[in-house]
């Protein structure tokens, strides 16, 4: 689990020119409150963090579970963002009070800050603008370590599994991830798809009899009898009833499978639905073996 | 009525149709949309909506919230800003800002569905019913939480008392409740129970409903077992087999099996999360005949107006 607060003050310790500098930039409200953890920052963290990792050199191999595609995509976005907003000449804008002190500064010239004073109490600004001021002797280290990772993110020693459910929406979510993934340059190396169910349920001899059972009375009676269920209707019925169901189920998810190219020329792992939910060792296990037996190419498909 | 749970457990097709439902009794409904992906509208038969609201159904409309926009909107009203021009790196300004002070993005998010429950039109209000297509719970959470972060930050003027207003809204059970999805599923179903756990002692929101979708939705009780180990059976095998094929009894007999746990599990999460919430658990049968937009919002609305609870 990553701490973003830590990884930031890590950050702040390892690139401040000076004791004093990091112990103000430490010290001030803003920072804590971005530091500890508002979106655009947490992610940049997890980069962070990932790339410390990567260069102490201790594993030899991350993985990094990573949030619901759309948030992951701020996490691959993160680098680059932080490079912009350290290079932006807004700060630098927001900064230049500080330099000259906000009461020198003729207020009611720009609306903004009236109107963020009104807002927020004159404290909180000083305290922002204080604080890009402080940070800009941080920025030179910061934008380098931003593109370090974003390189890193698109280094042929990287790769990217993607896992979809064969439903619609996350299917149509993994499809977008996989075209942002090209658009990045970031190398997609597999697909899995998750929770297939038995090619079983597809069986067009059951699909028959399973539709005949809950449609013609004979029928059920005729199975009833065979399988020595007394009151022939009911439980039979039922029976028919949620195997059509599945049956159905099965169908679907084997349309939206046919669909799996979208994803791009990627060899692609189907796993079928568990029989029980994994949540012990032996379960994973299991898991691990059946995405050994895969995995050989079938992109295109 | 905030719509929350994991990610997945269909919290956008619920929105759309409990407002579906809603519209159904003559109310004039809003679906808000927090993410900003268009699924709410989708499932409403429309195409991504903007911070506008569009009516997508009759008595339904639907907006899709833009911190962005929700900001511009709010300066407007409050500080009679004109739209835009000067207020060019506005938004560049207020995405640094948002990132430093803690809950201003959520606070535009909460602000705007509050303001929007307050709304008149010749003195009536515009909706009766809101329904929150909500972020998946590690975003919700900060949502709910933000007014009360605020009210430690902000110790007077226009933000304190507008502030206070917006966090008696969503503390008054009378109009603000969430609504949890979850799917029969372990994950799920814990998440679920954290969330209620956090707004109810936490937060002091108001819980109103409990939703278990994709509920298996056909009893299979040991009987049906009994039903897949005699096709196992040679000599029932053979008969079954000999009318509809090689391989018919194995294949009946394991799909009967997987339904089983399937309910199993659908039984076993729902009694979990009635007895951890104390409100009864309303299952979403699993659908088979729609699978996505407007098709199987209102198999949904048809399921939860059928069902108990």
């Amino acid at each position: 689990m990553l701490d973003t607060k830590s990884t930031w003050d890590r950050l702040v310790e390892r690139l401040a020119p000076s004791r004093e500098l990091r112990d103000r930039i430490l010290g001030n409200r803003f920072y804590q409150g971005m530091s500890s953890g508002f979106v655009g920052s947490q992610e940049y963290m997890a980069m962070e963090a990932l790339y410390d990792f990567y260069s102490s050199g201790e594993y030899d191999c991350l993985v990094v579970d990573t949030p619901p595609s759309r948030d992951a995509l701020d996490l691959l976005e993160a680098p680059q963002r932080m490079t912009d907003v350290a290079g932006a000449r807004v700060l630098t804008w927001l900064a230049a009070p500080s330099r000259v002190g906000w009461r020198a500064l003729n207020v009611a010239a720009t609306p903004f800050v009236r109107m963020a004073d009104r807002l927020l109490g004159g404290e909180v600004l000083a305290e922002i603008a204080a604080f890009v001021g402080d940070m800009q002797a941080l920025y030179a280290g910061l934008r380098e370590r931003g593109a370090t990772t974003y390189r890193l993110l698109r280094a042929p020693l990287t790769g990217f599994v993607v896992v979809t459910t064969p439903e619609p929406r996350p299917f149509a979510e993994a499809a977008f991830f996989c075209t942002r993934l090209r658009e990045y340059s970031m190398p997609l190396r597999a697909v899995v798809v998750n929770r297939v169910l038995p090619a079983q349920l597809r069986h067009p001899g059951a699909a028959a009899a399973a539709r005949a059972v809950v449609e013609e009375r004979d029928l059920a009676v005729w199975l009833g009898s065979l399988v020595g269920e007394r009151p022939a209707g009911d439980v039979i019925r039922r029976v028919g009833e949620a195997w059509v169901l599945l049956h159905q189920l099965a169908d679907q998810q084997q349309t939206q499978i046919a669909q799996l190219g979208r994803l791009g020329r990627v060899p692609v792992v189907q796993l079928p639905a568990a029989e029980r939910e994994v949540a012990d060792l032996a379960a994973l296990a299991r898991l691990a073996g059946q995405l050994r037996g895969h995995g050989e190419p079938r992109g295109g498909e | 009525m905030f719509v929350a749970g994991k990610g997945g457990t269909g919290k956008s097709t619920v929105t759309a149709a409990l407002a579906v439902l809603a519209a159904s009794t003559g109310k004039r409904v809003l679906c808000v949309e927090v993410d900003a992906r268009g699924d709410c509208a989708r499932a409403l038969g429309g195409e991504p909506v903007g911070f506008v609201p569009r009516s997508l159904q009759p008595n339904v409309s639907v907006l899709a919230l833009v911190p962005d926009e929700s900001l511009q909107e709010y300066l407007r009203l409050y500080f009679h800003v004109p739209r835009l021009a000067r207020l060019t790196p506005l938004s560049r300004v207020f995405d640094f800002v948002a990132t430093g002070v803690p809950g201003t993005r959520e606070m535009l998010v909460v602000g705007k569905i509050a303001y929007e429950e307050k709304r008149l039109v010749d003195g009536r209000p515009v909706w009766d019913l809101i329904v929150v297509d909500g972020a998946a719970t590690g975003q919700i959470l900060p949502q709910l939480r933000a007014p009360r972060t605020m009210l430690e930050l902000a110790r007077g003027g226009i933000l304190r008392s507008q502030t206070e207003w917006i966090q008696a809204t969503l503390t008054d059970p009378r109009r603000t409740v969430l609504a949890i999805c979850a799917l029969p599923e372990e994950m799920p179903v814990v998440e679920a129970m954290e969330l209620y756990d956090t707004v109810v002692d936490d937060l002091g929101v108001a819980v109103g409903a409990c939703f278990l979708n994709r509920a298996f939705p056909v009893p299979l009780g040991p009987h049906a077992l009994h039903v897949a180990g005699r096709l196992r059976d040679d000599e029932v095998e053979r008969a079954v087999d000999e009318r509809f094929g090689e391989g018919t009894a194995e294949a009946l007999a394991d799909g009967i099996g997987t339904g089983h746990r399937w309910r199993d599990d659908t039984e076993r999460h729902a009694r979990r999360l009635r007895r951890h919430c104390g409100m009864s658990v309303v299952e979403i049968p699993l659908l088979a005949t729609a699978r996505s937009g407007l098709a199987l919002t209102r198999a949904v609305a048809q399921a939860l107006a059928g069902g108990s609870g």
